[in-house]
């Protein structure tokens, strides 16, 4: 299992980072030299008020943005010179996505929705089936897939969106506020679930969250303040 | 109209969207334009017509059939005929062009009496009726040809053997473009005469003036009694009728017309009715906030008519324009369809591609309104929050 | 690619902004494809009539038959001429006619138009296509006859059979309805040639002769020696040439269908862009979920370009469907070629359909290229954060 990155090679290499963003005539920085490290099977959790760069940071590390100076090394790839085709096909190999509002396409069943980043990949259609089954085996969904997203909770789309997230099998899953929608009981089921993840299927994940509970599930919490980092915790778990 | 302003801010939020309706709406109302000018192109000579007394008589058997030279005369001794001219349709190709213009061979001596709308100068008459080979045309032909007084202009025969060699006498001026050139009908008949051609003496039509509207419905009973019992019947109609005729030959195409343009107002309102209730499911909260400060059910019903009313009306506006434009174009390009530049045409049924437009900005909007209206503010207020 | 599905289901979820936009579209289709199948069926009865090796000899400067004349002397040494051909009795193919008009007219409400009355010999009947009785009897020379087609006996007055046809105070009798392959003829009336002259007063007056060539070197060589003979002062002109210049007839109807359809691809263009706005508008989101997913640019420029194309492709097809049951059905209008009716029917080929589909296709394209490429602009991250 898991992408050809041997122990040792770092999975994320954030180097001297900036991000300025351009509005009207003012650039208003919203990183400024930040660089983290992420070994293989790591599970890092970025904390931080609103508007401290925490999403910025997850959207350049999923290869969603590019930085406006300094390296993001993602998997072997220098993410920042990397054209906009390239990234795109760079993350249906190597990235899964939570998002916080699950963001699962409401036309498309459970199943098909699994199934939508596979369609990226050469798999054939029953390579692909096998995949899906088993992402919803995962999950605990495999009797759900028939749904459609408005049929489900919150808690069961997303996690869904956890099995569309695994289904290519990625190296990283980068995970924005997956709890942020969640009441409690569910936000557990959901944080489970990611552990799982982690350490059963040996996955890195990267997540964003206000929520202390959720960062301490993690094995490492990052801090950030005003574009800066400013408290690295491992926790001995 | 503090409401205006509200309406107008709301149809310049979604720009993109406004103008798609707009130039929507506008094109198939432009199409409708042209559609109706056409027709109203075909029926307005017929419309025209009627106001000059003028009767045509010819053989009861149509177009085809023939009248002697001789009833010109016979007609100008009815009671009640001011003037009468035999009025035979030439059909000749000029520069090798088929049907250039409408030409006929006419009489110069009363030419100007049945048509004494027509306007022109004595001495330019006076030249006419003593050049044998004269001709008079309509100032719009002189102006597209180029001619000048004195230019010759040959016109070559098809339904007949004679080729004419016409020199050009006068320009005259009418109400609206007639297309014509008229000569003599006396040139055009010697000729076929000393060719031996197998008809001869034939009048084609004959236009009379009459002195009175009243005198009309007599003059035609007295002609066709006349020559009901000749070698040809005669059938007289009013000029009016004549143009119908006209009309007549085109049979089904112009109700044809008029089912599509149907079938396209009714698409129209689909599309404006679609393009507004995507306005108004987008705005459902703020319907319900303007509910709670205490708009009325009617003044939000008319916040919402007024708004797809005007956009309508912008795409009518448009289409209009755009039509009236085409129209010009077209005028210019294949003057034999559309025979008058738009602002001879300009009338009544621009105005009512207008109320088209506003029609379809009612029952587009209609629903959206009645939606918003019933919209119930808790509902509205919870459905996006 | 991203799934076909994914735009079908999208459509039928928006099921009333689909439906709205597929009848709008479907509507102009159908006008549209109307106005071509009526120019079709037009030029198509005109295009019939024309054969290969026919020929139309006419007096020299005329440009169409009612407008013609030959002596009758010059007629017979044209049927004399080598390379004309024959039927099984060794006949000469060649017809000697004499056309006219009469304004007659028309059943119901309609008005009067001119009518082609056209009198010929029976050798005539074989030089049109398909010729053959269909009901009644053909007509028999001296006793004042005619037949004409069904079409015709049904738009106008006293042209069923047992009615009565009035030309030049002499009453004909119709006897029988002809057909020919829908041809020109169809809108005729024809008679015994002498009756017909007769009545209308100029005996032995022909307007024409129509003649087959035996093959197309003869044709060319009867056109040569007809033309070039200075005793004749005759044209001739092949009969496809003759109903070609006819078409110029349906010009305006033709230059009316493209203008309707013109402008109405315009107007539904503008629709279905608009409805497409709307979706690209409303998912935002997804279209970040997808670019984030990995899907490329193009895969979302082509989905929605799809989506766009689908809508309109269901619109066309609907305003073609809506066409059929005018299939067949007749009408006439005025052929200002012979100032007279022609009568056709409704023509709805593959042509025609397919006319009607690439204009939907190209709604579609164009109305859904734009909203298509605004999809594509999306900034990932902003859509990402759309509600």
């Amino acid at each position: 299992m898991g992408d050809a990155v041997r122990s040792g090679e770092k999975v994320v290499s954030v180097q001297n980072v900036f991000k300025e963003f351009r509005r009207d005539q003012n650039s208003i920085p919203v990183l400024r030299g930040i660089n983290v490290e992420l070994d293989a099977c790591e599970y890092l959790a970025l904390m931080g008020p609103s508007g401290s760069g925490k999403t910025t940071l997850l959207n350049l590390i999923a290869g969603l943005d590019r930085p406006t100076s300094g390296n993001v090394i993602v998997c072997g790839q220098n993410l920042g010179q990397t054209s906009e085709g390239d990234l795109a096909r760079w993350r249906s190999r190597h990235i899964g996505f939570i998002f916080q509002l699950y963001n699962l396409i409401p036309v498309l069943t459970a199943y098909e929705n699994v199934e939508l980043p596979l369609t990226l990949t050469p798999l054939n259609r029953r390579e692909r089936d096998e995949h899906v089954k088993a992402a919803l085996q995962v999950v605990g969904l495999a009797d759900r897939m028939d749904h459609y997203p408005r049929q489900l909770s919150g808690g069961q789309e997303q996690r869904v969106s956890i099995a569309r997230a695994i289904a290519t099998d990625p190296t990283l899953i980068v995970a924005d506020e997956p709890t942020g929608d969640l009441d409690a009981k569910s936000a557990s089921e959901i944080l489970d679930l990611m552990q799982r993840l982690n350490t059963e299927f040996e996955k890195t994940i990267v997540m964003v969250t206000h929520d202390p509970a959720a960062a301490a599930r993690a094995r490492r919490t990052l801090h950030l303040e005003k574009g800066v980092l400013v408290n690295d915790v491992s926790s001995a778990r | 109209m503090k409401s205006l302003k509200y309406i107008w801010r709301n149809i310049t939020r979604n720009r993109l969207r406004t103008v798609l309706t707009v130039l929507s709406v506008g094109f198939s109302l432009s199409l409708m334009t042209v559609l109706y000018g056409y027709m109203e192109a075909q029926e307005s000579w017929g419309t025209e017509a009627a106001k000059y007394n003028r009767i045509v008589v010819m053989n009861i058997q149509g177009f085809f059939g023939q009248l002697p030279i001789s009833s010109v005369e016979k007609i100008r001794n009815v009671d009640g005929v001011r003037a009468a001219v035999p009025y035979a349709w030439y059909g000749g190709t000029y520069q090798d062009k088929p049907m250039p213009f409408a030409q006929f061979a006419t009489d110069a001596s009363q030419a100007f009496q049945v048509w004494d709308e027509y306007k022109l100068p004595p001495e330019q008459l006076k030249a006419w009726q003593e050049n044998r080979q004269g001709c008079v045309v309509d100032r719009r032909l002189a102006e597209r040809w180029g001619w000048k007084i004195g230019d010759r202009i040959p016109l070559k025969g098809t339904s007949y053997q004679f080729d004419l060699d016409l020199q050009l006498s006068g320009i005259f001026d009418s109400p609206k473009n007639t297309d014509s050139l008229w000569f003599h009908w006396i040139y055009l008949d010697e000729g076929l005469q000393q060719m031996n051609a197998p008809v001869t003496g034939n009048a084609g039509t004959v236009f009379a003036k009459i002195e009175s509207s009243d005198a009309i419905p007599g003059v035609i009973k007295v002609v066709d009694e006349r020559f009901a019992s000749s070698d040809n019947p005669t059938r007289s109609q009013t000029e009016a009728a004549f143009a119908q005729m006209f009309t007549d030959m085109l049979g089904n195409i112009q109700a044809y017309i008029r089912n599509i343009g149907l079938a396209v107002v009714f698409s129209l309102s689909l599309v404006a009715a679609n393009a507004m209730a995507m306005s108004m499911r987008e705005r459902v909260t703020e319907i319900a906030v303007l509910k709670a400060i205490g708009f009325s059910k009617g003044r939000v019903l008319g916040l919402i008519l007024g708004e797809s009313c005007l956009i309508a009306m912008l795409g009518g506006l448009f289409g209009v324009g755009v039509g009236c434009a085409f129209l010009q174009v077209l005028h210019i390009g294949i003057p034999q369809f559309f025979p008058f530049p738009i602002m001879e045409m300009i009338g009544p049924w621009t105005g009512a591609g207008l109320l088209v437009a506003a029609g379809i900005g009612l029952v587009s909007g209609l629903v959206p309104a009645v939606r918003a209206a019933q919209l119930s503010v808790i509902d509205g207020l919870r459905r996006v929050v | 690619m991203i799934p076909l599905k994914y735009n079908v289901r999208n459509l039928r979820v928006r099921w009333v902004t689909t439906l709205m936009t597929v009848i709008g579209t479907g509507l102009v289709v159908w006008a549209s494809v109307l106005s071509f199948g009526l120019t079709d069926g037009l030029e198509h009865a005109l295009r019939i009539t024309g054969h290969d090796l026919d020929l139309i000899v006419l007096r020299k400067g005329s440009t169409d038959e009612t407008s013609s004349g030959i002596e009758q002397k010059t007629a017979s040494e044209i049927a004399a001429l080598d390379g004309i051909a024959r039927d099984a009795n060794g006949q000469p193919l060649c017809s000697v006619e004499f056309v006219t008009n009469l304004t007659k007219p028309r059943r119901g409400d309609g008005g009067t138009t001119n009518l082609i009355i056209r009198g010929l010999e029976p050798v005539g009947r074989s030089l049109r296509p398909d010729f053959k009785i269909v009901q009644g009897r053909d007509v028999r020379p001296g006793l004042n006859e005619v037949i004409t087609s069904e079409r015709m006996a049904q738009r106008f007055q006293n042209l069923a059979i047992g009615e009565k046809l009035e030309i030049n105070q002499v009453n004909f009798e119709v006897v029988g309805y002809f057909e020919s392959a829908g041809s020109a003829a169809e809108s005729e009336v024809w008679s015994d040639t002498r009756d017909l002259t007769n009545a209308r007063r100029t005996p032995g007056a022909v307007s024409s002769v129509n003649l087959r060539a035996r093959d197309a070197d003869a044709r060319d060589a009867l056109i040569k020696r007809i033309t070039d003979d200075k005793q004749f002062q005759l044209s001739v002109i092949r009969e496809t040439a003759y109903f070609e210049e006819q078409m110029s007839a349906s010009l305006a109807i033709k230059v009316i269908g493209y203008v309707i359809a013109a402008f109405l691809t315009f107007g539904a263009m503008f629709a279905a862009a608009n409805t497409m706005y709307a979706a690209v508008a409303s998912r935002s989101r997804e279209i970040g979920t997808l670019r984030a997913l990995g899907f490329p640019q193009s895969s979302i420029l082509m989905s929605f370009l799809l989506e766009s194309v689908l809508l309109c492709l269901m619109g066309g097809l609907l305003g073609c469907l809506a066409t059929l049951p005018f299939n067949g059905l007749s009408t006439g209008t005025a052929n200002w070629a012979t100032f007279s009716e022609v009568t056709f029917s409704f023509r709805f080929g593959p042509n025609v359909l397919a006319q009607g589909v690439l204009m939907a296709l190209i709604m579609g394209m164009l109305g859904g290229i734009f909203p298509a490429v605004r999809a594509v602009r999306l900034n990932i991250i902003k859509a990402l954060r759309e509600q």
